[in-house]
């Protein structure tokens, strides 16, 4: 009687201590930068995505991103501090922030920090994580994005202008003295 | 004996005048014509590295400077090389079509009659003039026109990746060398 007991005691003590170890929340954080090309002026969208690998519910998951300089950086839409009240087991969430740069050059785009808390340690006891870190990143100038992507209609234009007759010029001349000439003789022949 | 060297001195001017004629030496105006349009020629690029590659001009005007004067000289050069090669093969083409343009000239011109002598001379020189005109014209048609195909080939296609100070002198140099090289074929 005592042998049994004392194992199935044993066992229901794992049982629980197991249960217990497998409620804990884990978060995983990426963040990323969703634009192929950065360019002076235009937008940024970096987007922060939070998942919940763990078996429990975290609660009072807070993304905080103070990486981007006031000086360097507008921000035109989304907050750079965000809260969420809980992220159940095997959920996830994604938030993005769309930043103007203000200026040209590279920069180094590094982590964000999470923290959040299981359900028996809220407003204990906070787990502190971090986000991937994008690394560096090229701004370019305004000069740039417009040597990239306007038509130059009008400086085509220009150019075609200063070219032609440069070209049609001594093409005529040299024609109308071949026409005379040339093509003549070999037409009587 | 006096007669003979007379004759002797006469044919050794007339081998100088052909020499000078179908040489390889400008005359003056030639001379003006091919450097001032080679200048223009050599300048025009620009306005396609300010506008479009976006160079400032106020930090770029050395080497814009160096790389024009560089490009317009090999380009006159190009010029010259041409008009030489195309002088030769037009004077072949046009002797009759000149020579019964004189003949009708002459023929015309009343109370003139012009010696032997005479004809040949005024046949020499309007073959000369009717050749350099061609020769010249074709000349800097057919090498401007190898020239900016070349600079529109290298600027936007082989060189695009690079920074356009490298883009521009890579462009320039490649362009009036090439186009040096191509001419100094005798065909």
């Amino acid at each position: 009687m005592g042998k049994p007991a004392f194992v199935v005691t044993l066992l229901l003590c794992l049982g629980f201590l197991c249960l217990a170890q497998d409620n804990a929340p884990r978060l995983i954080a990426h963040k990323e930068v969703l634009n192929n090309l950065i360019f002076q002026g235009k937008q940024l969208n970096v987007k922060y995505s939070i998942y919940n690998v763990g078996s429990g519910s975290a609660f009072e998951v807070e993304l905080v991103d103070n990486s981007f300089a006031m000086s360097d950086f507008k921000i035109a839409a989304g907050l750079t501090k965000v809260k969420y009240e809980r992220i159940g087991p095997g959920g996830n969430v994604s938030h993005s922030v769309v930043l103007i740069p203000q200026n040209s050059g590279a920069f180094n785009f590094t982590y964000a920090q999470v923290s959040y808390a299981s359900q028996q340690q809220v407003g204990k006891n906070v787990q502190i994580g971090y986000t991937s870190a994008p690394g560096e990143v090229i701004v370019y100038s305004v000069a740039e994005y417009e040597r990239y992507f306007t038509a130059h209609a009008k400086d085509w234009l220009c150019f075609a202008g200063m070219t032609l007759p440069c070209i049609v010029l001594p093409g005529l001349v040299w024609y109308m003295s071949y026409a005379k000439y040339c093509l003549k003789k070999s037409k009587s022949a | 004996m006096s007669s003979s060297k007379k004759n002797q001195n006469s044919e050794v001017d007339d081998i100088d005048v052909l020499l000078n004629d179908f040489g390889r030496n400008l005359s003056g105006v030639s001379g003006v014509v091919f450097y001032g349009m080679a200048l223009i020629v050599a300048t025009v690029p620009l306005w396609l590295y300010w506008r479009i590659h976006l160079m400032d001009p106020l930090t770029s005007y050395i080497p814009w400077t160096i790389m024009s004067i560089v490009s317009a000289v090999l380009i006159a050069k190009a010029y010259t090389n041409t008009k030489f090669v195309i002088k030769h093969k037009v004077a072949q083409k046009i002797e009759k079509a000149v020579a019964k343009e004189v003949n009708k000239m002459c023929e015309e011109t009343q109370n003139k009659n012009y010696s032997k002598k005479e004809k040949e001379n005024l046949l020499h020189w309007k073959k000369n003039e009717i050749c350099e005109s061609q020769a010249v014209s074709f000349s800097l048609f057919y090498n401007n026109i190898v020239f900016l195909t070349l600079i529109l080939v290298f600027s936007f296609f082989i060189f695009k990746n690079l920074a356009p100070l490298y883009n521009y002198v890579g462009t320039v140099a490649a362009s009036s060398g090439l186009l040096f090289l191509l001419s100094t074929s005798s065909k």
